[in-house]
């Protein structure tokens, strides 16, 4: 595991979670993330629905920073738990590059590209905003802060 | 990325065997399709009853698949879980493709 020693401010900010997950921005290790959700009781507790939701849209928002954030070498990301009723927060934190223009992408949904072919990419912001109840993004200490919230019955 | 086809009829079947088609395996899967589906067949199916979850690589990979099979052949699925169908159709994906609850037999007329 990557020690974090430069993010200090952050260090301290995700201690401030219930759990938080360490770990290298790759494909491999978001699949763990995934496959290791089950094992942590407030997220057993969920309904199936909601499970199926969150890890959907960790695998979307994580993917992301794989392909985004970190597109030149990998990177640590920390991830931040905090069960709420029936529900989720869940904090992403990566010293990647930031969102372009600073702001989360709108996420509409489009079918076809510009060439009017069929789209093969594109669906993971629509799918993030469609299936979390709330979302917020700011940059801090050199580090792209993701907030994403699910609440109550999913919309799944 | 397991995937295993057969031929029956004027179908390629082929059935994904892992449980899931996402960023870690959407490449593999697309590469795999596509070597397993160079034959004479005019309908490939897709069985995707071992599936539990596709993000939306896995899902761009399958449209990847299909593109590939254009313009003489189409892709069609069968077996979708219900997680699996709710993000064909949450992103409209499930009007491309002709979308079977079995896999069908053969000796009908492609729907």
């Amino acid at each position: 595991m990557m020690g974090f020693d430069g993010w200090n401010d952050l260090a301290t900010a995700s201690s401030a979670h219930a759990r938080v997950l360490r770990i290298t921005a790759d494909a491999p290790a978001v699949r763990d993330v995934l496959s290791g959700l089950p094992a942590w009781p407030p997220f057993a507790a969920l309904i199936a629905d909601t499970r199926d939701v969150i890890e959907l849209v960790l695998a979307e928002a994580l993917n992301n920073i794989v392909e985004h954030a970190y597109v030149e070498a990998s990177g640590p990301v920390l991830i931040g738990l905090d069960p709420i009723p029936k529900g989720l927060i869940v904090t992403i934190y990566d010293q990647g590059r930031p969102m372009p223009g600073g702001h989360l992408p709108e996420g509409q949904l489009r079918t076809h590209d510009s060439d009017g072919e069929l789209a093969e990419g594109g669906f993971g912001w629509f799918l993030i905003r469609a299936l979390t109840t709330a979302l917020s993004y700011r940059r801090q200490g050199g580090a792209n802060v993701l907030c994403l919230r699910f609440a109550g019955e999913s919309d799944l | 990325m397991q995937l295993e086809a057969e031929t029956t009829g004027d179908i390629r079947l082929v059935r994904v065997m892992d449980d899931r088609i996402d960023a870690a395996s959407a490449i593999e899967f697309k590469e795999a399709m596509r070597s397993l589906t160079q034959g004479p067949e005019p309908r490939v199916v897709l069985d995707l009853v071992n599936v539990a979850f596709i993000d939306s690589s896995g899902l761009g990979a399958v449209v990847a698949a299909m593109k590939v099979l254009k313009p003489d052949r189409n892709l069609e699925l069968a077996r979708l879980s219900p997680t699996v169908a709710k993000v064909f159709h949450l992103t409209r994906m499930d009007t491309v493709f002709a979308i079977h609850e079995q896999v069908p037999t053969g000796l009908r007329q492609a729907g």
